[in-house]
């Protein structure tokens, strides 16, 4: 699973959203609240604010399901989310790493706890974009020679 | 007391609440790009659409509301 970067909060926002996703808010709207309604029965009237929560939960879990997706699929949309929710401006330092190591050595030992695999996703995934971006490439040498490159080409027209 | 805790709501007349909602929202955006459409602009459909449609909504949601009590009352007559 590769990360995608978060937006630019400096960008400039669209005044718009197009009727596709109009149409996909009103049911998703609509089969959320059926759902938390269907998710609330049992609720008791006592109830705090954690049971309450939990049916939400389960009501956005049911509605993405309704939607037509599977439940890994799902899974992998809600961690995704959480993780550049949780990620964003956390720079990679030798700490995560070693924390990484440590949680794939669980990995292989088969004692990995779901709250360490969620953990696993979200470190990987600041490695990768820390790996990934622009300032960690090692692409002097090929920008060099891309500039030589064109010098050449340029110089070859004249000729 | 607390008379928020002794109010019980039938699960039927929360899904009848959300049903109408989801209705009118429907009718509302359909009729707004209607409008839109008819008024040969080409930009998006704006507020002003939506209110417009909004209104029309707020009618046939009472007509179709009138029509439900009928048949509920039918049924529960039954």
């Amino acid at each position: 699973m590769t990360p995608k970067k978060p937006p630019d909060p400096d960008a400039p926002r669209s005044r718009a959203i197009s009727g596709p996703a109009d149409d996909w808010i009103r049911q998703f709207v609509k089969h959320f609240e059926l759902n938390i309604v269907d998710c609330s029965r049992d609720v008791p009237p006592d109830a705090g604010v954690r049971e309450s929560m939990r049916a939400t939960a389960s009501a956005v879990f049911a509605t993405f399901l309704d939607s037509g997706m599977d439940k890994d699929a799902v899974l992998d949309l809600l961690e995704q989310v959480a993780f550049e929710s949780i990620s964003a401006g956390i720079a990679w330092s030798e700490t995560l790493n070693h924390r990484r190591f440590e949680l794939i050595d669980k990995e292989i030992e088969q004692s990995l706890t779901p709250a360490e695999r969620i953990e696993l996703v979200r470190l990987t995934g600041i490695m990768r974009n820390h790996v990934e971006s622009e300032l960690n490439l090692p692409i002097a040498g090929v920008q060099e020679l891309h500039r030589k490159l064109l010098q050449l080409g340029a110089s070859g027209e004249h000729d | 007391m607390n008379e928020k805790k002794d109010v019980r709501v039938e699960v039927d007349a929360a899904q009848a609440l959300i049903r109408w909602k989801a209705l009118f929202a429907d009718e509302v955006a359909a009729g707004a790009r209607r409008l839109a459409a008819e008024s040969g602009t080409r930009g998006p459909v704006t507020l002003s659409h939506y209110r417009r449609a909004a209104q029309n909504a707020v009618r046939m949601l009472s007509t179709a509301l009138l029509d439900g009590e009928t048949s509920g009352d039918a049924q529960e007559a039954a």
